[in-house]
């Protein structure tokens, strides 16, 4: 015992030389490409090409512009759809696998939810295109049904939130019944059993017991959902070059790659569209952590 | 992500491996209860979101061994012949002399390269984070936390400025570089190292007077593999379907990933564009058979990791 | 409030605007006789650079095609610095508007001047007059015309004989003929509206101004009110309420091209469109004036017609150059190329083709010639695409079902906003 407590101070020396060692890699790149890209977007929001200072400038020019609106409301109409749909059936569905099914076949569907995620990306809006073309579709009599006929009827202005999310749900909720899923299983036993016991009915359990003790999850998938929801990029973009009547700046990230490469390259301008997106998506972050009392950080044992 | 209520800690807690869940008597009982409604409707909503999930990708195997005729007109799930899965590959390789090879080659490069940096830079600062006392490591996770909640796209365009700054676009570190930065891979590991190794033996081993380095390579990095595993997934994966990093980095054609490309071919065809040429040979079969390709590498590993993906770290062990 | 004005006073502190990048000055880069050169060309014109191959051995080409937004892409190759290709094929004749100026921040414009010391002025008068009019700038050439893509109007002979119809000298004999069609044979087309050329091949032959020239380069007159404009919007609306005029694209496909009775559409349509995608067989397609509101003052439209240009940072200008040049003016080549050439010589080979004087019904020589003529030159090149704005905002509406003539004013919103935005004046 003795030794030991002798041996600490040398020992925790030890330890912090060689810890900054093991982080070393992984803080340079994460300065390289998290800190550095924040801070250079950051210092080009503020300033013009000649490095003086603008005040809000650039960001009036951003926000003011004809196309940011559109393209803001655009991204808040495709969030609320996918992430209502995302949250309603990723948590349903792990229920229902959870409460219903069990061993080899409750393995077997998962995999089945998980394996569109192996599409995403390119892949995924290629087909999705081909699903939605009523020329080459295998639902070309759904499509019909509904009055598309080409694809230009498919891809008109309303429609297009919907759209996008569907594609984004069918690639990304499997991964999010997974992940609900093992939280579900995590709920201990005896806190079920109790309340079977109490003659709860499968409903009245995934409601008022389930439910609220996964609500952690559920803010931390709403977290990393939003955070990717805002990256929406390669679905409009496809679209658009495919069809051409589609809005070349559906999303804010293709507005930003136009003011930063368009017609008129202001990177700038992209800098400060870039740090409001950056904004939004961390305060919708810090809202919700708040109200769930997450991120309670512990040093560990 | 809270610490407190991780579920990997809580099987971890009572510091023997979970009780494996039989099905009890408990949970039996309530389904016969109610009768066979309830089955038959569960099984209705799986069977409903199964198709809705699966069979996009039936129709994306079958779809090249039709040929475009065939495509628009057939059944959608008939298969056709193999034969015509031979042409659509001559035609896409015909495509601007083989560049399709060019675009696999370069994906495997950049995801390959990424994901090996990727994992000599996650794994130890994981397991620094988590088992090393040293100043600045609260600081690290702080940031590492926030970094992964923040939306990376937005920092796409100043990401490709600065690499801009340093000469660096159009050659292959452009995309290595990035994709070896990977904040989620360093906290997988971080959570993991947290809760599978046992402080004790830590201890001892360092009373001992092994080096830190030494505990780390004979000790932690056997126990990883399944930490290393799933970093080596989600590295891997994310590296190959990236798509908006590569399109503003790598302006050539012959140094963009397959990603890239496809949306290359995609508009070089008459599939989806009309007015663009149909001699050039790239039509749905093409297309179909070129995506299909893309997608072979992760569904291969997805089939790999299934096990443990879908029924292991995240879903609390061998519970159910 | 108080938080506005202090934005306010903060954005006050410098110009936000990026300095204007001169057009700073042509500066070849070293070079080398024999290294190879890059071709960036659309799908259709990858057959010319492989002829320019064949007939050139001992050149190295190497050949990408390329079909998405050519401005964006150049823009990332001047940001990185390099990786020009040499030789660009643009299809949109607008193009060479903003490669003749810098794209900020003191990068050197991308197109060279071809009449400094690169192309003889005497090859440079082979062109067709006006021809060559989108690639002038600052007194210098930028590119060189590979096409003129005048608008005439095509028509199936065969069935206009047959159903005893004769060539709209007028638009609105257009307007009648086309409801005649839709009571008399339904399911026939007098074209088809869902292309991008719209506004070029209807709007431009009617002098509307759409995007229109003013005496400053900097300034352009949109007004889509004027009755020049409003006149064309109520023939369009009023086919395609009749369901003669099609909303789909002439390309679109599963498209069956024997229902296409007429077309007022560019001079590539011949060969290209009902040859080569609808295979109408020979001796059945007729080419004639299109139709024209003031027989006194006639106008066409003018659907693109192709640009080449060369890479002002080549490291092999004469070899990039003698391509262009090649596959512009060759005429064993041009001739049997799809479209009209531009240059004089090539259009002479191009009209006495056998393959093309056997194809048509009716000769071709008069009516292109006229047409070419007439191209309405009121119509501005500008460095913001000229159909953005019509498939952004024209093209869903009308495929949603509404009216041309609701569709003006918010067409005519989004062609000021993308004017401003890309630096431009807009008087009425």
């Amino acid at each position: 015992m003795t030794t030991a407590q002798t041996l600490r101070p040398a020992q925790r020396e030890r330890s912090n030389k060689a810890g900054y060692l093991f982080v070393a890699g992984y803080t340079v790149l994460l300065i390289a490409f998290g800190v550095l890209p924040t801070t250079y977007a950051l210092a080009l929001a503020f300033t013009n090409d000649q490095w003086q200072f603008t005040g809000f400038g650039q960001f009036i020019v951003a926000v003011t512009d004809y196309r940011f609106l559109q393209s803001m409301a655009n991204m808040g109409a495709f969030l609320v759809i996918w992430l209502t749909a995302t949250v309603v059936f990723a948590v349903g569905l792990a229920l229902v696998l959870r409460n219903f099914v069990r061993g080899r076949a409750s393995v077997f569907w998962r995999f089945i939810f998980y394996l569109p995620g192996a599409l995403a990306g390119v892949a995924s809006t290629l087909v999705w295109m081909f699903m939605l073309s009523p020329q080459a579709s295998p639902i070309a009599p759904l499509l019909h049904a509904i009055g598309w006929t080409d694809f230009g009827q498919v891809v008109q202005p309303q429609n297009l939130p919907g759209i996008f999310a569907v594609m984004a749900f069918w690639v990304g909720v499997g991964g999010w019944i997974i992940i609900m899923y093992g939280a579900v299983n995590n709920i201990s036993d005896d806190v079920m059993e109790a309340a079977r016991l109490d003659g709860a009915s499968s409903w009245q359990l995934a409601w008022y017991v389930q439910i609220p003790m996964i609500r952690q999850w559920v803010v931390y998938m709403l977290i990393l959902a939003f955070a990717g929801g805002t990256q929406l990029y390669v679905e409009p973009q496809l679209l658009f070059v495919a069809s051409k009547q589609v809005d070349p700046t559906w999303s804010p990230n293709q507005l930003a790659v136009q003011f930063a490469f368009g017609a008129t390259s202001n990177p700038n301008v992209a800098a400060a569209l870039s740090v409001v997106l950056l904004v939004v998506g961390l305060m919708f972050a810090v809202v919700l952590v708040k109200r769930s009392g997450m991120f309670n950080v512990e040093a560990e044992d | 992500m809270t610490v407190t209520r991780n579920p990997v800690r809580a099987t971890e807690s009572t510091g023997t491996t979970p009780q494996v869940r039989q099905a009890t008597p408990t949970r039996g009982r309530r389904p016969r209860a109610n009768g066979w409604a309830r089955p038959v409707l569960v099984w209705l909503i799986l069977l409903a979101f199964g198709f809705f999930f699966v069979l996009p990708i039936v129709w994306l195997i079958l779809a090249p061994t039709k040929t475009s005729t065939e495509l628009a007109n057939s059944f959608p799930f008939a298969v056709g012949s193999l034969g015509e899965v031979g042409q659509a590959w001559q035609h896409l390789v015909a495509f601007q002399n083989g560049i399709i090879l060019r675009w696999f080659g370069n994906s495997a490069l950049y995801s390959f390269g990424g994901l090996a940096l990727a994992l000599v830079t996650s794994i130890p600062a994981g397991y620094g984070l988590s088992r090393i006392r040293f100043r600045g490591r609260k600081l690290l996770l702080t940031i590492t936390l926030i970094v992964m909640i923040m939306p990376a796209a937005t920092l796409v365009i100043p990401m490709f400025l600065e690499l801009n700054a340093v000469k660096l676009i159009g050659t292959p570190l452009a995309l290595i570089l990035p994709f070896a930065y990977f904040p989620f891979g360093v906290y997988l590991t971080y959570v993991y190292f947290s809760t599978s190794l046992q402080s004790s033996m830590l201890e001892a081993a360092r009373i001992d007077g092994a080096s830190e380095f030494q505990i780390f390579f004979r000790i932690a990095v056997p126990l990883a593999r399944p930490v290393i595993a799933m970093v080596t997934f989600f590295s891997f994966v994310g590296n190959w379907q990236n798509f908006f990093l590569p399109s503003l980095v790598m302006p050539s054609d012959d140094q963009q990933p397959i990603q890239v490309g496809l949306s290359q071919l995609m508009s070089s065809s008459p599939a989806f564009n009309p007015g663009g040429t149909a001699n050039l040979g790239i039509d749905a079969p093409e297309l179909t058979l070129a995506i299909l390709l893309s997608v072979i590498p992760v569904l291969v590993l997805f089939l790999f990791a299934q096990r443990s993906l879908v029924s292991g770290m995240f879903s609390g062990g061998t519970k159910g | 409030m108080a938080a506005i004005s202090a934005l306010a006073l903060l954005s006050a502190c410098a110009s936000v605007a990026p300095a204007s990048g001169s057009s700073a000055g042509f500066k070849p880069a070293a070079q080398d006789d024999k290294s190879g050169i890059t071709v960036l060309v659309d799908p259709t014109r990858e057959a010319a650079v492989q002829a320019y191959q064949k007939a050139h051995p001992n050149v190295k080409v190497k050949v990408t095609t390329f079909n998405g937004t050519l401005q964006t892409k150049m823009s990332l190759y001047d940001k990185a610095g390099s990786g020009w290709p040499d030789v660009v094929f643009s299809a949109s004749s607008s193009d060479p508007t903003w490669a003749s100026k810098s794209s900020g921040s003191g990068a050197q414009p991308y197109a060279a001047p071809l009449n400094q010391n690169l192309i003889p002025q005497s090859t440079l008068d082979g062109w067709a007059d006006g021809s060559l009019a989108p690639c002038q700038f600052g007194g210098n050439l930028y590119c060189l015309r590979n096409d003129i893509a005048q608008t005439v109007t095509w028509y199936n002979k065969t069935l206009f004989d047959q159903w005893g119809y004769t060539v709209p000298k007028t638009w609105d004999d257009f307007q009648a003929l086309g409801l005649k069609v839709a009571k008399e044979h339904p399911g026939y087309l007098l074209g088809e509206f869902g292309d991008a050329w719209g506004p070029e091949i209807f709007f431009q032959a009617s002098k509307c101004p759409v995007q229109g020239t003013t005496d400053k380069a900097d300034t352009i007159k949109v007004n889509l009110q004027a009755p020049e404009c409003t006149r064309m919007a109520k023939v369009i609306d009023t086919l395609l309420d009749a369901g003669v005029l099609g909303k789909q694209s002439y390309f679109e496909k599963g498209l069956d091209g024997s229902k296409v009775l007429m077309s007022v559409g560019p001079s590539w349509f011949g060969q290209y469109l009902f040859n080569a995608t609808y295979k109408v067989p020979a001796g059945q397609i007729g080419v004639a004036d299109q139709p024209q509101w003031d027989a006194s003052a006639p106008a066409n439209g003018n659907v693109g017609g192709g640009v080449w240009m060369v890479s002002s940072h080549s490291k092999n200008l004469k070899a990039a150059t003698d391509l262009a040049t090649w596959v512009t003016s060759d005429t064993g080549f041009q001739k049997t190329a799809p479209t009209y050439p531009a240059n004089k010589a090539a259009a002479a080979a191009w009209l006495t083709n056998p393959a093309n004087v056997s194809y048509f019904a009716t000769p071709v020589k008069a009516p292109f010639q006229t047409a070419a003529g007439q191209v309405w030159k009121g119509w501005a090149n500008t460095t913001f695409g000229d159909s953005a704005a019509f498939q952004k905002v024209v093209l869903p509406g009308i495929t949603g079902g509404k009216s041309l003539t609701s569709l003006l004013p918010a067409w005519q919103t989004e062609i000021v906003n993308s004017a401003k935005a890309a630096g431009y004046k807009v008087v009425q």
